[in-house]
C-alpha cells in the first residue's frame, strides 16, 4: 500500500511539473504586484509605523499571499481533469484509500507554495528588503515564512480540491482563491491597522485570518510588528490546513456517487 | 460445494434525485462462471455494478466478493476484482503503455513485470503500434480496447464489464471475445457482464439475471431461459425470449 501511495504522489508531481503555468503564473503577478506597489506607494515606508523596515519589507508577506491564492488550485484543477475524463474512477478502483489521490494532489500544490514563497522572498532580498541579522538568519527567516505560507495555501488548495468535488462544477476551482483575494484587500496589507482609515476596516482585519498571517511573516522577516501574531497565524495555518485537508479527503466520495 | 464469487443479498438503492434504483435485489454468481445482466436502459444494471465493485455505496443489503464482506474491506476486494465501466476510465494525456505499466505498478507488481504484462495486453488487445502514443490521439475503437486491457493487468479473478462493447467494431469485439474467454476458460477469471447486445449473451453466458425498474426479475440459465421464454411468435433464442418476457413483465405491472 505505501508502494502505490508513493505511485500515487509521483503522478501527482508529475503533473505539477508538467503544468507549472499555474505556479509560474502565480510567481510572476506576486512579483509585479510588488515592484508596482512599492513603486507606487513605497514613499510611505518612511513613515515611522513601518518601523525602519522599508515598504518592499512591509509588502513582501502580501507578495507571498497572493502566491497562495495563485498557486494552489493545481490540484482542483489536476482532479477535475482526472474527474472530467473519468480516469478518477479507474483510480478510485486501485486497492489503495481514496483520499490518498486527493491528499497527493493538495501535497504537490503546497511543496509548489513553499518552492514559489521561497524563491518570491529570495527576490525580495535581492530587491532589497533588508536581512535582518545576515544571510543566516535571513534565511532561517525565509523559510519560516515560507512554511507558514504553505500551510495556509495547502488549506487553500485542500478547499479548492473540495469545492469541485462535492459540487462537480470545475468552474468553482478558483472560488476559495478569489475569497482569500478579497480577504487580502481586508487586512492590513498596504499599510499597518494603526493607518487604516475607516473604523469598519479595522474591525474587519481584526477577525480577518490573513491579517496575522501576513504580520507574522512580517515578523519573522523584518523583525517588525508583534510577536505574538506568530503562534495565532501558526495556528490559524494550522487549522486551515489540516481542516481543509480532512474536508477535501471527505468528498472523494461525492464523486464516485 | 459451488463456491460463489458474489452474493449480494437485498441491495436497495435510491438516488437523491430519482426513483427507487434498485429494489431488493439478490445476485449470485458461481466462481468461474459467464454471468450476463441484462435489462432496459435506465433498469439498474450500472447502478448494481457500481455498488458491487465498491464505486457506489448501497442503501441497505449485503454484498460478499470472493467470500469477503465488502463492508470495511473495500481495499483488499478492489485488488481482486477487474472494472471496465460504460464509460472511458482513461488517462487522455497518458500513452497506452505508461498507463498499462502504471496500472501495474499501482496493483503491487514490480517495474519489471508490469512492463512484461503490459506488452503483454498489448500485443493481446492489438495495441501494440499504438503503445508510445497518448490516449487522446486513438481511435474510437482502441480506446475500448484499452479501457478493457487496463481493467485486466492484475489478473483479477472477477471482471465487471458494464456493456463493454459499446462502440466497438465487430472485428474487436470479436477479438475482445476470444481474450475475455481464453481468461475465463485458462485463468478461470469469472465475469459479470451487462450488455444490451443479446446475441453477446446468448453466446458468451452460462447464467443470466434481467433487472426491470430495479427489480430482478429473472436469475437462472441462459440454456434455462431459452427453453422456458425463448420460443414464440418473434422466433426462437435469448432475444426473442428477452423481449417476450419484457412484454410480459409489463402487461403484468400494468394489471398489477
Amino acid at each position: 500500500m505505501r508502494k502505490a501511495g508513493m505511485l500515487i504522489i509521483g503522478r501527482a508531481f508529475k503533473l505539477f511539473v508538467l503544468n507549472p503555468f499555474p505556479l509560474l503564473s502565480g510567481l510572476g503577478m506576486s512579483l509585479f504586484f510588488l515592484i508596482v506597489y512599492d513603486a507606487g506607494l513605497g514613499g510611505i515606508g518612511g513613515l515611522p509605523e513601518f518601523e525602519g523596515a522599508g515598504y518592499l519589507a512591509f509588502l513582501l508577506p502580501m507578495g507571498v499571499v497572493s502566491l497562495v491564492f495563485g498557486s494552489s488550485a493545481g490540484s482542483a484543477q489536476a482532479l477535475s481533469r482526472d474527474i472530467a475524463s473519468g480516469y478518477f474512477k479507474r483510480l478510485a478502483l486501485a486497492p489503495t484509500p481514496r483520499s490518498a489521490f486527493v491528499l497527493a494532489a493538495i501535497l504537490a500544490d503546497a511543496v509548489g507554495v513553499f518552492i514559489s514563497s521561497l524563491a518570491l522572498i529570495g527576490i525580495g532580498f535581492i530587491l532589497g528588503v533588508p536581512m535582518r541579522n545576515g544571510p543566516a538568519a535571513a534565511a532561517i527567516a525565509a523559510l519560516s515564512a515560507a512554511s507558514l505560507a504553505t500551510l495556509f495555501g495547502g488549506g487553500v488548495s485542500a478547499a479548492s480540491a473540495a469545492m469541485v468535488m462535492r459540487t462537480g462544477k470545475v468552474e468553482l476551482a478558483g472560488t476559495v482563491g478569489t475569497i482569500v483575494f478579497m480577504l487580502l484587500f481586508l487586512a492590513p496589507t498596504f499599510a499597518p491597522r494603526e493607518l487604516m482609515g475607516a473604523a469598519w476596516l479595522r474591525s474587519v482585519s481584526v477577525v480577518n485570518p490573513l491579517t496575522y498571517i501576513m504580520e507574522a511573516m512580517r515578523y519573522l522577516l523584518s523583525g517588525t510588528g508583534d510577536p505574538r501574531t506568530v503562534p495565532i497565524a501558526l495556528s490559524i495555518s494550522c487549522a486551515f490546513g489540516l481542516g481543509g485537508t480532512l474536508i477535501a479527503a471527505r468528498s472523494v466520495r461525492n464523486v464516485l456517487n | 460445494m459451488t463456491k460463489h464469487i458474489i452474493e449480494a443479498r437485498g441491495i436497495e438503492r435510491t438516488y437523491r434525485k430519482g426513483p427507487k434504483a434498485l429494489k431488493n435485489v439478490d445476485l449470485v454468481v458461481k466462481e468461474g462462471s459467464r454471468f450476463a445482466l441484462l435489462g432496459p436502459n435506465g433498469a439498474g444494471k450500472s447502478t448494481l455494478i457500481r455498488i458491487l465493485c465498491t464505486l457506489s455505496r448501497a442503501d441497505a443489503g449485503t454484498v460478499r466478493i470472493d467470500d469477503i464482506p465488502l463492508k470495511g474491506n473495500t481495499v483488499p476486494i478492489r485488488s481482486r476484482i477487474g472494472v471496465a465501466l460504460q464509460e472511458a476510465q482513461i488517462d487522455p494525456t497518458s500513452t497506452v503503455r505508461a498507463q498499462l505499466l502504471f496500472q501495474g505498478r499501482l496493483y503491487g507488481m514490480d517495474t519489471k513485470k508490469a512492463k512484461e504484462r503490459a506488452a503483454d495486453l498489448e500485443s493481446r488487445f492489438g495495441l501494440n503500434e499504438s503503445s508510445n502514443r497518448k490516449a487522446k490521439d486513438l481511435s474510437g475503437g482502441n480506446l475500448r480496447r484499452l479501457h478493457v486491457a487496463l481493467a485486466l493487468v492484475h489478473f483479477p479473478k472477477l471482471l465487471f464489464l458494464d456493456e463493454p462493447t459499446v462502440g466497438m467494431d465487430p472485428e474487436v469485439r470479436a477479438l475482445f471475445w476470444e481474450e475475455l474467454l481464453r481468461l475465463n476458460r485458462e485463468e478461470g477469471t469469472s465475469i459479470l457482464f451487462s450488455t444490451q447486445y443479446l446475441e453477446e449473451a446468448e453466446k458468451h453466458a452460462e447464467d443470466l439475471a434481467i433487472i426491470d425498474e430495479g427489480i430482478m426479475t429473472y436469475r437462472g440459465t441462459v440454456k434455462g431461459f431459452i427453453d422456458e421464454h425463448g420460443s414464440g411468435i418473434l422466433g426462437e433464442g435469448l432475444e426473442e425470449g428477452y423481449l417476450a418476457f419484457l412484454g410480459k413483465a409489463d402487461r403484468e405491472a400494468i394489471h398489477a
